[in-house]
């Protein structure tokens, strides 16, 4: 077996052919391009062609404008962002090298590209452009200022994206929700309440524990991104500079916000990231992280919090989240104890055990048993081939009806199926030698009963 | 303004003949009767009790000044000492019978310091020397010794309520007996001595004295309440202070409370609703303490400030016949905390030279006003007989969305109140286990002499706070204030939960209500989720029937039904409506 390449970036731009309608003046569509240090003859071919392909397309079927075009070297995902704004990313397929009689030759994996997933890997970079940024259409008619933020944007951006990583769960972008007694999750809740009763500059917020969300009073659309953004890169950078044995332990800090809690100067204050809700609102985030738990508060922007605030809401959280956090670790470890679903998780650790993923497409949930973190970094405890798989059966949801079941068997004897109900999608890998039909049926049965066995799920 | 005090007198006091050279006034404290009697009682010996059948007059002959005069409690002997060795009785079996029979003490050269009834024919003579026990058998005119005990005795202090005695002896008087009475004798409890602040050198000097010495029934435990004056020389000092010695289990005396006055002067005490009252002369206001609520403690003493700051007693006017038109009737305003009142126990105070006596009570509704931390007025209303209403209105006004309480506050309110409704529903739980069905755990008293940690007066519970807190602060609330009112409803869910009480379905219902009526379903939707809401049939249809609002609320439904387990019908028609034929097949 020769060497192998995965599925990289070849470059992102968008577009918008508005801004150069006539001829010469093609360089002024180009918003952005990745990368940058490509010369503007590429830039305007590159762009053109999309332009083409978008228009020849458009003939076909004018209600749904083309989203992938295949080749053997590369996969274009093609995306309109806003009316008028386009963007475009373009990847290469991963290849193995293998040799033949002597002759060394390249062969491309192109069934290992699936074009929903990166179709939604590229609506989510837009989103969370527009999260930080606003909309694009807002600003139509300042071209200069939309290049400088695309710019700004996703020269920070684009090295977060692990494209060799992406999978199904990209699909779903849900939100891993903590499991919890009603008690504990009264606790928190009443944290919450507390907490935007005495800050009413408060909009809304989120608690967060670990990777997991506990409560959010967040729209779901924005939490989304949000619970997409913390965990994915916020929270992993601020555990890196939070090791560092320099720094005094402290019972709670902000991720964002003042480096310290006895912030003096209004500099630290102005530093907060700003988002744009789907619902046209301009808010501050604000982290606090205090243990375990984070505590994800968006401040309404007609005024800028001021130190006073932070040193205020440092005083009022600190412990009291911390305490939250002992509260549901104690939960946790208990219900792990108790409930019978833990033994299977824990020895899903082994590669032969019945492995899943879960999605709830009305809150969001996901919950996977595949993916050890949430963080997208490739730790998986099956093979790449099946996740792949997991995608296509995705994919192939769309042909069948509200209510279904997919059963596939891969050539080295595993087995993938998918069950669709009650607007919920439940994905079992099992790694069953020897199996029937019949036996893998129950055994998927079997898993429904043990982990979904408190809501409605036909079977 | 209408909330500067929070105690008043009764309304309609007891008038009686005023003291007067020719009229003496007496007081019973265990029957709660006024004597007025003129010139020995031959002009007359009016009685004035709380109730009709208390109340009498009679005249009888004048045999010298009378020292004391008591009825027993069945009303059939009159009792009354006209000298210190011997009591004279009067029998009123059938109107009163002329024939006076008389008992003198046993001891020689004792004297007769006071007597008491302590049960319908038992009387107990108390002398500088001991106590005498006697039956008096009124139908042969004459007393059967029972039991004696010789003992030094300085004074003494007795109540009805716990049949207790204090007998103060020793030097300083400060070394108390108790005795407890029942029928036919009595039981020595262990001896204790009260802490005096000072004792002096020489010569020893009685420092205890009776007045500042008053004993009660406070949560259903026996009280010995000291007043303590710092003396003089002391002076700077924290001012005067109450020392109250509990008896626990109606047998020892444990040194339990220390509450500070601030203040110096002359006090008295009255003890209403379980709450100790202090009036002060000198400043005219009462000062209020409630021994149940937390305060701080040194493992065996607790020390209590006044549960809210202290005011006078409500103005009273006294309606008397006007002067120059005898029709009218002028409306007198009297003196409070006049040199002239007695007080005596737990709750009366007497106007000699007015002739008036009051009960004192509480004007809760005030005290909530007053009282601004609003965790101890819930605790103090709790233990309150007439609390609820006020309690309830409190809350009421509390949870009102726009005034926006600290939820913090709202938080440690309701887990005081759980705390009170879980100690109530164990308490019921194990009477309805241990007793039969027959005797409810409403006909006991509500605290026997041997309960310890005192059951408080006021349960409210899920159905009260629904009706008469929740419903009309839902109803008030609008646009931002429903947050408020969400906020609330789960605190209060939250605090039963902690308290492990199950909560109604129709705080459930109500709380889906506001979070509906806010369009925070993503917040339903969680709260669902983590199954903070119990499933139910009744809630599933709400669920379902909110569909068009939000759609997935279909889905709540449907897990709902399913997890109730016996609900398939349910299922199938609900996805038969949806036209999904073949699930609903399935």
């Amino acid at each position: 077996m020769g060497s192998t390449s995965d599925v990289s970036l070849l470059n992102l731009y968008y577009f918008n052919s508005a801004y150069g309608p006539r001829e010469g003046e093609e360089e002024k569509k180009v918003l952005y391009y990745y990368p940058s240090q490509t010369d503007v003859e590429t830039k305007i071919k590159n762009v053109g062609l999309t332009e083409a392909i978008i228009k020849f397309t458009d003939t076909f079927n004018p209600s749904k404008p083309c989203e992938a075009l295949h080749t053997q070297k590369t996969r274009q995902i093609i995306h309109q962002a806003e009316p008028g704004f386009w963007a475009v990313m373009t990847l290469l397929v991963p290849t193995i090298n293998k040799t033949k009689d002597g002759q060394d030759y390249t062969e491309y994996q192109n069934d290992d590209v699936n074009d929903s997933v990166y179709l939604a890997v590229l609506k989510q970079c837009h989103l969370m452009f527009q999260l930080f940024n606003g909309n694009l259409t807002c600003l139509a008619d300042n071209p200069t200022q939309i290049k400088n933020m695309l710019d700004q944007f996703y020269s920070r951006f684009i090295p977060t994206l692990k494209l060799q990583h992406s999978d199904l769960l990209d699909i779903f972008a849900g939100m891993q929700f903590l499991p919890l007694d009603a008690n504990t999750f009264l606790h928190v809740q009443c944290l919450v309440n507390k907490v935007e009763a005495s800050f009413p500059t408060v909009h809304s917020s989120a608690i967060l524990f670990n990777d997991q969300l506990v409560w959010s009073g967040i729209d779901p659309c924005d939490m989304q991104l949000i619970f997409h953004y913390l965990v994915t890169n916020l929270l992993p950078n601020f555990l890196e500079t939070e090791i560092e044995p320099s720094r005094p332990r402290v019972v709670g800090r902000y991720v964002t916000g003042p480096a310290t809690s006895a912030v003096k100067d209004e500099l630290s204050c102005s530093s907060i990231p700003r988002l744009f809700l789907s619902s046209g609102q301009n808010v501050y985030l604000v982290v606090y992280k205090s243990m375990n738990a984070t505590s994800c508060l968006l401040l309404d922007s007609y005024s800028t919090p001021t130190p006073e605030f932070f040193r205020r809401l440092d005083a009022f959280l600190g412990s009291r989240l911390a305490q939250i956090s002992e509260e549901l670790a104690a939960s946790c470890s208990k219900s792990s104890i108790q409930s019978p679903g833990s033994s299977s998780l824990g020895s899903s650790l082994s590669p032969d055990s019945p492995k899943f993923i879960y999605y709830n497409t009305l809150n969001r949930a996901t919950k996977s048993t595949i993916h050890l973190d949430g963080r997208k970094c490739g730790l998986v405890s099956v093979s790449q081939e099946l996740i792949k798989l997991l995608g296509d059966v995705h994919s192939d949801k769309e042909r069948l009806k509200a209510c279904s079941e997919v059963i596939l068997k891969t050539k080295n004897d595993s087995w993938v199926a998918g069950k669709f109900a009650n607007l919920r999608e439940f994905y079992v890998v099992l790694n069953t030698k020897n199996a029937n039909l019949i036996e893998i049926s129950d055994e998927v049965k079997r898993m429904c009963d043990l982990h979904l066995k408190s809501i409605f799920f036909t079977d | 303004m209408a909330s500067d005090y929070y105690l008043e007198l009764s309304n309609n006091p007891i008038k009686f003949e005023a003291v007067s050279q020719v009229t003496n006034v007496f007081f019973d404290e265990s029957n709660k009767q006024v004597f007025a009697v003129r010139s020995g009682g031959v002009t007359g010996v009016v009685v004035k009790g709380p109730t009709e059948e208390l109340s009498t007059s009679f005249r009888m002959e004048d045999k010298g000044p009378v020292i004391s005069i008591k009825f027993s409690q069945d009303q059939r002997v009159l009792a009354i000492q006209r000298s210190k060795t011997s009591v004279e009785f009067l029998n009123f079996l059938n109107g009163i019978d002329c024939l006076e029979y008389s008992q003198s003490c046993k001891g020689k050269n004792n004297t007769i310091i006071g007597f008491i009834w302590t049960s319908p024919n038992e009387i107990v003579f108390v002398t500088d020397h001991g106590i005498e026990l006697f039956q008096v058998i009124p139908e042969r005119r004459s007393l059967k010794p029972l039991k004696n005990l010789t003992i030094n005795i300085n004074w003494f202090v007795y109540c009805n309520n716990s049949k207790l005695l204090l007998l103060s002896s020793g030097a300083y008087g400060n070394s108390i007996q108790p005795l407890l009475f029942k029928k036919g004798g009595f039981l020595k409890l262990n001896k204790f001595e009260i802490e005096l602040p000072a004792v002096p050198k020489t010569p020893p000097k009685l420092c205890l004295l009776e007045r500042d010495v008053t004993l009660a029934m406070v949560y259903g435990q026996a009280c010995v309440i000291v007043l303590r004056h710092i003396p003089p020389r002391v002076d700077r000092g924290p001012g005067a202070e109450v020392l109250i010695y509990t008896m626990e289990k109606m047998l020892t005396a444990k040194k339990s409370h220390l509450l500070a006055l601030d203040k110096t002067g002359r006090f008295a005490v009255n003890v209403v609703d379980n709450l100790i009252i202090v009036h002060h002369q000198a400043s005219k206001t009462s000062m209020i303490f409630d021994i149940n609520l937390p305060g701080e403690t040194d493992g065996y003493v607790t020390f209590h400030q006044p549960v809210t700051i202290p005011l006078p007693i409500k103005p009273f006017t006294l309606r008397v016949p006007s002067v120059q038109v005898s029709s009218d009737m002028a409306e007198v305003s009297c003196e409070l905390y006049s040199p002239n009142w007695v007080v005596f126990q737990p709750d009366i105070v007497i106007d000699a030279k007015l002739g008036c006596l009051w009960r004192v009570e509480l004007c809760l509704g005030n005290l909530a006003t007053v009282l601004v931390d609003k965790c101890r007025l819930v605790d103090c209303l709790v233990q309150r007989v007439a609390g609820k209403l006020v309690l309830l209105n409190v809350l009421r006004h509390l949870l009102d969305p726009l005034i926006g309480t600290n939820l913090g506050v709202v938080a440690e309110v309701f887990d005081h109140l759980n705390e009170v409704y879980r100690t109530f529903l164990e308490i019921e739980m194990q009477s309805q286990m241990a007793t039969p069905a027959s005797t409810s755990p409403f006909s006991r008293p509500p605290s026997g002499p041997l309960t310890t940690s005192p059951r408080a007066a006021v349960v409210i519970d899920q159905s009260d706070m629904y009706t008469s807190v929740f419903v009309p602060i839902a109803e008030k609330a609008e646009g931002a204030a429903g947050k408020f009112v969400v906020a609330v409803l789960i605190e209060y869910v939250r605090s039963l939960g902690d308290n492990r009480i199950p909560v109604q379905h129709y705080l459930y219902e109500l709380l889906i209500n506001t979070m509906v009526h806010r369009k925070a379903f993503f917040q339903l939707h969680q709260l669902l989720q983590y199954h903070v809401v119990s499933d139910s049939k009744p809630l599933a249809c709400l669920l379902l029937s909110l569909e068009n609002i939000y759609p997935a609320a279909h889905q709540l439904a449907l897990d709902m039904l399913k997890r109730l387990g016996t609900a398939n019908e349910e299922i199938v028609e609900v996805l038969l409506s949806k036209k999904q034929i073949l699930d609903a097949l399935r």
